[in-house]
């Protein structure tokens, strides 16, 4: 009997603490997989569904959620009927809804759905240009506080309106939204993006030193088929939106911090060792211009943070020998130099000497080298335009020196417009793949 | 006939260390990171000697001559009526205060259900445990805790591969050495917890190992808090693990290996459910018998009695640590005093001299409530 007793007992317990107090048919629910986060006028315009229970001119936020919808047919009760009411294109559902901020927004959107919102699978997030410029602070707000966008979720920037790339998005083979942006992320695959989600986003805001930055997206379209596709990094100091580095900065930033996910870099053919040199020598049949092609695969970076040189009580000396390739030359500054070891295979070889060896490729890799530096030296000098520190040297030497980092801090961001971190790269050629002479 | 409430000291190691991570390990690498920054998990190890001291002390006060601290009070004309009360008080507290922050994150998960369910089969579940006395507390510990120390590292183990950055434990010491000096208090008020357990110490066969187990306990609660606290500040950051009300909870939520298994924390979150339970039946338990003793009531009052403590407990949890805001301060500001009370209360019994008759016939000594063996 007590056994009885003990196992009713439990198994009440069991039902009670899992929290099965309801259920909800799949089709009652809206899976949110893929979300857009515009702001000001430009959010509250223009979008095809909208409930506007919050809007009106005081809106400030505007959140697109796209939602797949697993009826091939869907009923009228979900809002059915063609992209021109706001309803739906091929798999998925678009609806939007705007609030005050984006907690609001998100109320407003669950309120005018005919389903059950469940936004912890909006795996990726969009964010409008303005909405960024405003800064990212409410959205982190939501995120950080509530148990519905995780903080796992992927964010991207969009140049304009969210809300328009995502509506236009049309994968082809009617992939799903979220699985296309999957692809755009994965790591360790040529033409794809550095993903940031929330919680790293979060973590770089409280980084002393650090400003942080975010994929751009656009639109791609093929065949018919409208796909996101990367389009550089987007720029923030702290929380606000300041600028974009185009997609070859942005290889050069993410060089910088090690973080490149594979890439192509074509250089000249080298000249032949010990013979007349130049580029016509080491054309193709053809008169073609000769390059030699790269796919730099992994890379990692280093920021070295040395003292400069010391000055009397109280202060410090300009930095000697500072300039291009020298120091800081900024007073009180540390010297800094970013160390970049790239390794890379040779994917294509387009030149005169048919036959590979070391010395070629060794000075082809040399000239890749010289290609990657100036390429983050661009990618830096835009940031430095800007006044922001995407690349974390102010982490580097508040993690060398946090005393000096602390004196140094209030006027960092017009100290980085000057600063001319030396940039050394390497690249490590890995191999030929399998020939080594061209047919 | 053998006494069916006897415990081993396996299972005295295991729940020692179940008392101090069941609930703690969400919330004090918030507590850590507030007064240590990035050097959270290095205040944990600076902390290892007064974890060391306390724990120390209720083996040298009741584990060696295996007395509770209710045969140290009970006899005693003065102490009987201040320190019984204060263990009453201390245990009650820490159970309402454990099924109120439990029930604070289950509201956030479960947002549909109404908290008086939860508040509900958590009482039913505590005093189920609590009533089958201590026996069945401590081989539940022996079961429940590898399931949590697993669910943890396999938490981890996903998560931190892809989501950390260890540069976030640079610089060290930044605030100089004496910042980790600040975290001992909170340590020690955790550590403190453990003098639930002492009320195990005459039900232990054999003493001659627990001094050992109870080493290994520490360096193991030590471990595994430091190792939490490192991977709050890589994956979180330290002003996001100061910030955050449950840090680990967040951690456990981030971890998704592949979107066909895309919520693991649900298997993370359920294993560490079950110790917390365990804990908070812990505390019942201490307070009920202390208050069966406080009031000269006989044995077969105790299933009531820890009805009546886990009622209590539900009202602690209701009036003291209703929302998270005074969760937040109790946490913060009341919490450390209490286990101090608790610290002193403990150390006071363990110096008192044993009067008295020992209760040791077969009826399952004081914490013998449970169903007796025929």
């Amino acid at each position: 009997m007590g056994r009885i007793r003990a196992a009713f007992l439990l198994i009440l317990v069991a039902l009670g603490l899992a929290g099965c107090w309801g259920y909800n048919e799949v089709n009652d629910l809206a899976f949110v997989t893929t979300a857009a986060l515009d702001a000001g006028a430009a959010g509250g315009s223009g979008e095809a569904g909208g409930s506007g229970t919050a809007g009106g001119s005081g809106t400030a936020y505007r959140w697109t959620v796209a939602v797949p919808v697993p009826e091939l047919v869907l009923p009228a009760s979900v809002g059915g009927g063609g992209s021109a009411a706001g309803g739906a294109a091929r798999t998925n559902l678009f609806r939007s809804a705007a609030g005050p901020a984006p907690r609001a927004a998100a109320e407003a959107l669950e309120a005018g759905f005919p389903r059950e919102v469940r936004w912890s699978f909006a795996d990726h997030v969009l964010i409008g240009e303005e909405a960024a410029r405003r800064g990212l602070r409410p959205l982190l707000e939501m995120v950080s506080r509530a148990y519905r966008v995780e903080r796992r979720a992927s964010l991207y920037v969009v140049r304009g309106q969210a809300s328009s790339l995502l509506q236009s998005l049309h994968p082809a083979l009617d992939r799903s939204l979220a699985r296309s942006f999957d692809a755009i992320g994965r790591k360790n695959r040529p033409g794809t993006l550095r993903s940031v989600d929330a919680n790293t986003l979060l973590r770089w805001l409280d980084t002393p030193g650090l400003d942080p930055f975010l994929p751009v997206v656009k639109a791609a379209e093929a065949s018919g088929a409208v796909s996101p596709s990367p389009d550089g990094v987007a720029l923030f100091r702290r929380d606000r939106l300041v600028g974009f580095l185009p997609p070859p900065l942005a290889d050069g930033l993410l060089m910088a911090r090690g973080e490149a996910h594979p890439f192509m870099l074509s250089v000249r053919c080298p000249a032949a060792p010990g013979g007349a040199g130049g580029e016509a020598a080491q054309a193709p049949a053809g008169g073609r211009p000769g390059t030699v092609t790269f796919r730099v695969e992994r890379n990692k970076a280093r920021v070295r943070v040395t003292p400069g040189p010391q000055a009397g009580a109280g202060g410090v000396a300009p930095a000697a020998g500072s300039g291009p390739g020298g120091g800081s030359g900024v007073a009180g500054l540390p010297s800094f130099l970013i160390e970049v070891r790239l390794e890379a295979v040779l994917f294509e070889w387009d030149c005169a000497a048919r036959t590979l060896d070391l010395a070629l490729v060794e000075a082809a890799g040399r000239e890749a080298a010289r290609q990657a530096r100036d390429r983050i030296r661009a990618a830096l000098g835009r940031a430095a335009e800007l006044g922001v520190d995407p690349a974390g040297l102010g982490t580097a030497w508040y993690r060398h020196d946090p005393k000096g980092w602390r004196a140094a801090a209030p006027g960092w961001r017009q100290a980085l417009r000057d600063l001319e971190p030396r940039v050394r790269v390497t690249v490590h050629v890995r191999g030929y793949q399998l020939t080594s002479a061209a047919p | 006939m053998p006494r069916r409430d006897q415990v081993d000291t396996a299972s005295i190691a295991a729940l020692l260390i179940i008392t101090i991570l069941a609930t703690l390990v969400f919330f004090l690498p918030r507590s850590l990171a507030a007064v240590a920054g990035r050097d959270a998990w290095l205040a944990v190890l600076a902390a290892t000697p007064a974890v060391g001291l306390v724990v120390g002390a209720w083996y040298a006060l009741y584990f060696r001559p295996g007395l509770t601290p209710l045969d140290r009070v009970r006899f005693h004309p003065v102490a009987r009526w201040f320190v019984l009360p204060v263990l009453v008080a201390y245990a009650a507290y820490h159970a309402g205060g454990i099924l109120g922050e439990t029930i604070l994150l289950m509201v956030i998960v479960f947002q549909e259900t109404p908290v008086w369910v939860f508040h509900a089969t958590m009482a039913v579940t505590t005093w189920v445990l609590a009533a089958y006395g201590r026996e069945t507390l401590a081989r539940l510990g022996l079961m429940v805790l590898p399931v949590m120390v697993v669910a943890l590292a396999v938490n981890l183990a996903i998560l931190l591969p892809g989501g950390a950055e260890w540069a976030q434990l640079l610089p060290l010491l930044e605030g100089g050495p004496a910042t980790l000096l600040r975290g001992i208090p909170v340590l020690v008020a955790a550590t403190v917890e453990t003098l639930i357990l002492t009320y195990f110490a005459d039900g232990l066969r054999a003493r001659d190992r627990i001094g050992r187990a109870l080493v290994w306990a520490a360096a193991g609660e030590i471990v595994l808090l430091a190792g939490v606290a490192v991977a709050c500040v890589v994956v979180l950051g330290p002003g996001e693990t100061a910030r955050a009300v449950a840090p680990t909870f967040i951690l456990a939520r981030l971890a998704r290996p592949v979107p066909v298994l895309s919520r693991p924390e649900v298997f993370t979150i359920s294993a560490w459910l079950l110790g917390i339970a365990l804990k908070l039946a812990l505390f019942v338990y201490v307070a009920g018998v202390t208050t069966r003793v406080t009031l000269g009531l006989s044995d077969r009052w105790q299933a009531a009695i820890h009805g009546a403590m886990t009622a209590v407990a539900v009202a602690v949890a209701v009036l003291l640590f209703p929302d998270s805001q005074r969760w937040d301060w109790q946490f913060t500001r009341v919490w450390p005093f209490v286990g101090m009370a608790g610290l002193g209360a403990g150390v006071v019994a363990g110096l008192l001299p044993a009067r008295g008759e020992r209760k040791v016939r077969g009826d399952g000594g004081w914490g013998g409530s449970g169903p007796r063996s025929s």
